[in-house]
């Protein structure tokens, strides 16, 4: 048999329960979200600011982001590692860390990844798994 | 009667001292200086440098697996076309079957890891194998090696063509022409090292996964795994992988799209079952009208294995030329051996005259071939087409995929001859 689905890997019936859309996280971490501890751009504001140009357009250079791409990084941990590694794309590695975690928020939380609940900082990205039966 | 030339000769956008002030050169200890001057005399060291950036650096704490500078390769980026993850090869810069190591052209999915050799390993295992195995670099080079030549293209390589040429444009990363190159490479076959933890006969698929962030993962059908030109290689045009080529191992797997030549490899699983990563379902994958998606479930299209037939001139693009007999060289592949004819046309296609193949000719190679051109003063337009073994030949009109992978149309080359 196939090893059970890990970060990177799908099994056949987990792409196949993928094409449901059923995607989840599978752990969650201590901490409730705590609104306070952000200050400045909303997640959404600056996801629509930096990167809806390129990812909320079918044909433009990044295209919709699938959720089970987001999710086949595996942590929101490497998400947030290759976010801040290539984007924006006409200036990666340009923006403060704060402002990919947001985006990285952003993402996880608009495709459903992550409940309201669940904080998604440098501190709890190791510990996101962005499960997914992909 | 005149004397051909090469092309060349646009203004110098910066002197060779400036250059060495710059760096260029010192970081890259095997570009020749007849490369650097090429360079120069190209014009191209303006969007070389233009396209530099500096890395934000980290800020956090936990460390990642990535290049010691932030940036995702190694390799000093002055002497290729920068993307965000990606150093794309200038064509106009290479002579000769072989791509050098520090020109060739880097997709990263992740940072390049850096590996150690001492505790590196391979592991091979998974349900249809007889007994899972670790093997050491020593291990790996006491295994009978094979050399072959092999051309590696990304599958998106030409992906900004859809927009500039097709008028459609195509997400993902947007290649010119340059993320292509052909090596020597050197190493066991994968079907040695899988010999060795044991292939069963239930054996289905064979997925190779990389040590690099997020352990890019490329399934293959065990009969590609087992073909004798499939390898895993260690050596690369003679010397040790660079890091950003795969260090300490990576397979080369000829003809076939490179997302599926994994870099890094650590991990072989052999499967009784088909085993589907991202890269071959939602990535790497002929998605959209001619590709009804529930013929390909769990995929989202077609799964890309072979490349296709293609040809390229190894100037920059647009050129810039001087008025007289030109002597052009260029590069045509194809997954299905060596290309058997390149045709060229400088009056929009209404009339094809052949291009000269050169030695040496090669099985998995790209192919070098020579154009012959009397240049006129004015605004160009040139063209090849390439003719592969089988018959395959470059088309006039491209069918369209959402990703944008596989542009081999016969691409218009903007020529300026003053």
């Amino acid at each position: 048999m196939t090893a059970p689905s890990e970060p990177g890997r799908w099994t056949r019936r987990g792409a196949a329960l993928a094409t449901g859309a059923v995607l989840f996280v599978a752990i969650t971490v201590a901490g409730v979200h705590d609104m306070s501890k952000r200050s400045g751009a909303e997640p959404a504001e600056l996801y629509a600011a930096r990167c809806a140009a390129c990812h909320e357009i079918e044909g433009a250079t990044g295209g919709p982001l699938d959720p089970r791409v987001l999710a086949s990084y595996g942590t929101a941990r490497r998400l947030f590692n290759y976010v801040r590694l290539a984007m924006p794309y006409d200036a990666p590695r340009t923006l403060p860390d704060e402002e990919y975690w947001l985006t990285v928020e952003h993402l996880l939380r608009s495709r459903g990844l992550v409940g309201d609940d669940i904080d998604v900082t440098r501190e709890t990205a190791d510990w996101l798994v962005l499960e997914g039966d992909r | 009667m005149p004397t051909p030339r090469r092309h060349a000769a646009t203004p110098l956008p910066i002197s060779g001292d400036e250059l060495l002030a710059l760096g260029v050169g010192r970081a890259n200890t095997d570009i020749s200086r007849r490369q650097l001057m090429k360079l120069l005399a190209l014009g191209g060291l303006g969007t070389a440098l233009a396209g530099c950036e500096g890395s934000a650096g980290g800020g956090d704490a936990t460390p990642v697996p990535e290049s010691a500078s932030g940036l995702p390769w190694v390799k000093s980026p002055e002497l290729f076309i920068e993307h965000p993850t990606n150093l794309e090869t200038r064509l106009e810069l290479l002579d000769g079957v072989i791509t050098p190591n520090d020109l060739f052209f880097v997709r990263n999915h992740a940072p390049t890891p850096r590996i150690g050799t001492t505790d590196y390993r391979l592991v091979v295992e998974g349900d249809a194998v007889e007994a899972p195995v670790e093997l050491s670099i020593a291990d790996l080079r006491a295994l009978e090696s094979h050399s072959l030549v092999a051309y590696l293209e990304c599958a998106g390589n030409w992906r900004s063509y859809w927009q500039s040429v097709v008028g459609r444009p195509a997400s993902g990363g947007q290649w010119r022409r340059g993320g292509v190159g052909c090596a020597e490479w050197t190493g066991p076959t994968l079907a040695s090292v899988l010999a060795l933890a044991g292939v069963r006969d239930n054996a289905v698929d064979v997925d190779l996964i990389g040590l690099d962030d997020g352990a890019f993962s490329r399934p293959m059908p065990i009969q590609r795994a087992l073909d004798p030109t499939t390898l895993l290689a260690h050596t690369m045009n003679g010397v040790d992988l660079p890091p950003d080529h795969g260090f300490p191992l990576r397979a080369v797997v000829p003809g076939w799209v490179g997302s599926s030549s994994v870099k890094w490899l650590g991990r072989i699983v052999v499967s009784s079952e088909r085993v589907w990563s991202r890269n071959n379902t939602t990535s790497y994958v002929l998605a959209g009208d001619d590709w009804p998606a529930a013929e390909y479930a769990p995929a989202d299209g077609a799964p890309i294995t072979t490349g296709v037939v293609k040809s390229a001139l190894a100037l920059p693009r647009p050129a810039e030329l001087p008025a007289g007999p030109s002597q052009i060289f260029g590069f045509a592949y194809s997954p299905n051996g060596p290309v058997r004819e390149v045709e060229w046309s400088a009056d929009g296609g209404a009339t094809w005259r052949q291009a000269r193949i050169l030695d040496p000719v090669l099985p998995h190679a790209w192919q070098r071939f020579g154009i012959d051109w009397n240049a006129p003063a004015g605004d160009h337009t040139l063209l090849t087409r390439a003719t592969d073994a089988a018959g395959a030949r470059q088309p006039e009109e491209a069918t369209y995929n959402s990703k944008g992978y596989l542009l081999n149309i016969v691409l218009p080359h903007p020529v300026s001859v003053v």
